[in-house]
């Protein structure tokens, strides 16, 4: 990790020192364990800040959006499909970004983390030797990195940048661990069970729009939550207005979604909205073939169609 | 001072909770994080918690409250305004968390107006204390001039020894609370034992230097250092919705002319539509101008307005920010990049 | 492309508990008159058949 890291920051000098970008975008050391926050570099000589690790988990394409002037990003591969997505939406221009693509083995899951935890602070963490070790008062556990990365991780067909200017890093090879399980498990479940398990998630829900807003492709500058004229849904907490909000979220997002996880990760209250995102995706790859990000060349799956488009829904 | 023995305190819940709603920190089924929820028996309350996910201004200032409801029968139009009167205790309650609703008092209630939701539900509410023997490393009480034992806000408060609590009933709905309970005398050494635990946390809980920083920010709002710090920020709601002082709501309407309600919901400065006008024009218009007001509001406008900070030191917005925009590197670079006034 | 997005929304509508009678599609020209009155009259029994929605969704669409 320590080796990639070291590369990053060469380049990421090099590009700023030659005035190739006036920007780099990339992760710093965060402030509580298991943290890494987007570092935003100007000056060459601050680039020992950057760094890689299993925590760089937020997704940096979208503060790319729309942005003027040149700036250079260091994506992994969920982060290099987003920015296909939105170059494909002529929200970013490709020659606008230089991509610094890096091979991912996977992003820890904190959420995982905590109910290993069990409500213990974590005083320090660190990766050694394919595990992750926790420290805290009294405590040291360790546990293997492949059983806290996040779920969207562990089944990862991407991890390498689909697009870059250059790699930095081994590839990785894509996992083949089976995506759609729990949305198989829901689609078998009977109306009231279906009822119930979403029930339970939308209750948890407060309505903070983490993960709309950490969402790089929801960018709309008036997301339909806050249309009053109509009022498409309610804005209270009612967990049926709450269950439209994320239903709604995800059928924008469908043929764009890149499954990047940010939704999953940003939400503080554990709301399984990213459920929907895999059951979308999962339709779309079924019915047309479409994965979202991988080519900018590619026509997105609902802005087209094919003369034999399955209709199954057809009432007759 | 007074001592409750654990199981005596289990079984003080349990009568309460007979002739008023009780509610205790709660861990939330299939979560690692805990909630305020109404327990009925006392061995559903974790007292054993770091701190709930969502503070306390939950029970006081709901995510979305009804201000009221109408239908209409033949020709009148007729109102239901739904009650506050419910006698409720919470238990568990942490200083930082009760120190908040002391400010949140200021707000809701002044000489021009008296908010009747938030007041009739803190008059109907008495509020058990639980102090905080092992501050995180994110929380920051002290430095906000709170601290782990602080007493603001309570109306009892427990500090943890061996087998039990100490207990120091605060005002007279805490005295009346606990006149059924099984107290004893504590003794010398637990007495000691607790004002050594006190000192300590105390101590510990006092991680955030923030000495010169309303100076600065009375001169600071043209600075420069406002582009770059919160450029990360995504605009989300985590940070405000999780602090025990924010406050900022709003308020919709659904239905028609037959039937319909209003509905007080939270709101957040951050939300990239928050200032937006009927014009079209928002004078907030991006991340910088927006966690500029966020600070402004919290270290400057409030103290100048109400006399103290906006800010409990509590750590959550620190804990959950998506992007770790961390409110105490946020002060530091205000203190060592502004100059004071 | 309609066509593709009734597709993801039934889909989507089956799966947060919105039982597959309820959300309904039909390509019916002007002209085809006696299919129309037949299909809506499927339909309506279909949902009637299945009553009110119950649960989290029961709400949704009302005006209050």
């Amino acid at each position: 990790m320590t080796e990639v890291a070291e590369k990053i920051r060469a380049k990421a000098a090099e590009l700023l020192a030659g005035g190739t970008v006036e920007l780099v975008l990339g992760y710093e050391k965060g402030t509580v364990p298991l943290r890494t926050t987007p570092c935003f570099v100007r000056d060459a000589a601050d680039v020992g800040r950057l760094v890689w690790n299993g925590s760089c988990e937020n997704n940096l394409a979208q503060f790319l959006i729309k942005r003027p002037g040149r700036a250079a990003v260091v994506a992994k591969g969920c982060d290099s499909r987003a920015l296909v997505a939105l170059m494909r939406e002529n929200q970013i221009q490709r020659d606008q970004v230089f991509i610094i693509g890096v091979p991912c083995t996977g992003m820890i899951d904190r959420r995982k983390v905590e109910k290993i935890l069990a409500g213990r602070e974590l005083v320090e963490a660190a990766e050694e030797g394919g595990r992750l070790v926790l420290k805290g008062h009294g405590f040291t556990e360790s546990v293997p990195l492949a059983e806290v990365v996040h779920e969207t991780c562990a089944t990862c067909r991407h991890p390498n940048p689909v697009v870059y200017d250059v790699l930095i890093g081994e590839e990785v090879p894509p996992k083949d661990a089976p995506r759609y399980t729990l949305v198989e498990r829901l689609e078998a479940m009977t109306v009231a069970e279906r009822d119930a398990f979403w029930a339970r998630e939308m209750q948890k829900c407060i309505r903070c729009y983490a993960c709309r807003q950490a969402c790089p492709m929801c960018y709309c500058s008036e997301c339909f939550v806050d249309c009053t004229r109509p009022a498409w849904i309610g804005k209270t907490d009612d967990p049926g207005d709450t269950l439209l909000f994320h239903a709604g979220r995800a059928y924008h997002l469908a043929g764009r979604c890149v499954e990047c996880g940010a939704c999953d990760r940003a939400c503080p209250m554990g709301v399984n909205q990213f459920l929907l995102l895999r059951k979308i995706n999962k339709d779309v790859e079924d019915m047309y073939g479409y994965s979202a990000g991988l080519r900018v060349e590619d026509t997105p799956a609902l802005a087209t169609f094919n003369p034999d488009d399955p209709q199954a829904f057809l009432t007759e | 001072m007074k001592k409750i023995k654990g199981e005596d305190l289990t079984a003080l819940i349990d009568r309460l909770a007979s002739t008023r709603t009780v509610y205790a920190p709660v861990l939330e089924p299939g979560e690692a994080y805990y909630a305020y929820r109404p327990v009925t028996a006392g061995r559903e309350a974790a007292l054993d918690f770091g701190n709930t996910r969502v503070s306390v201004k939950q029970l006081f200032l709901p995510r979305s409250e009804r201000l009221f409801s109408y239908r209409t029968e033949g020709e009148n139009k007729v109102f239901d305004v739904p009650s506050t009167t419910e006698r409720r205790v919470v238990f568990g309650v942490r200083p930082c968390d009760a120190r908040s609703l002391t400010m949140l008092d200021g707000v809701f209630q002044n000489d021009r107006y008296a908010d009747p939701y938030y007041l009739g539900r803190r008059k109907n509410t008495v509020l058990v204390g639980l102090g905080c023997a092992a501050p995180s490393a994110t929380c920051f009480c002290t430095s906000l001039g709170g601290g782990p034992f602080d007493t603001a806000g309570l109306d009892v408060l427990l500090t943890p020894v061996p087998g039990g609590y100490l207990v120091e009933t605060l005002t007279d709905a805490g005295k009346a609370l606990m006149e059924d309970a099984s107290l004893t005398d504590a003794t010398a050494e637990e007495e000691a034992q607790a004002a050594g635990t006190k000192a300590e946390a105390t101590r510990q809980a006092d991680t955030l230097p923030l000495d010169g920083l309303k100076e600065r920010l009375d001169v600071a709002f043209d600075h420069p250092v406002w582009a770059q710090i919160p450029e990360k920020c995504l605009g989300c709601g985590v940070c405000t919705f999780l602090c025990p002082t924010c406050h900022c709501f709003d308020v919709c309407d659904a239905g028609n002319s037959e039937a319909g309600s209003r509905e007080r919901i939270w709101d957040s400065c951050l939300f990239p539509l928050y200032t937006l006008h009927a014009s079209g024009h928002n004078p907030r218009p991006t991340a910088k101008e927006r966690y500029r007001q966020r600070v402004m509001h919290k270290f400057k406008y409030f103290v100048d307005r109400l006399g103290c900070t906006a800010c409990v030191g509590c750590g959550r917005c620190v804990v959950n920010c998506p992007v770790n925009l961390d409110i105490r590197e946020v002060t530091k670079t205000i203190r060592d990049q502004i100059t004071g006034g | 492309m309609a066509r593709r997005k009734f597709g993801v929304v039934k889909n989507l509508m089956s799966f947060i508990g919105v039982e597959e009678p309820r959300v309904d599609f039909a390509w019916i020209s002007a002209s085809e008159g006696t299919r129309f009155a037949d299909t809506i009259r499927k339909v309506t029994d279909d949902v009637k058949a299945l009553g009110p929605k119950k649960g989290l969704l029961a709400k949704a669409g009302e005006a209050s």
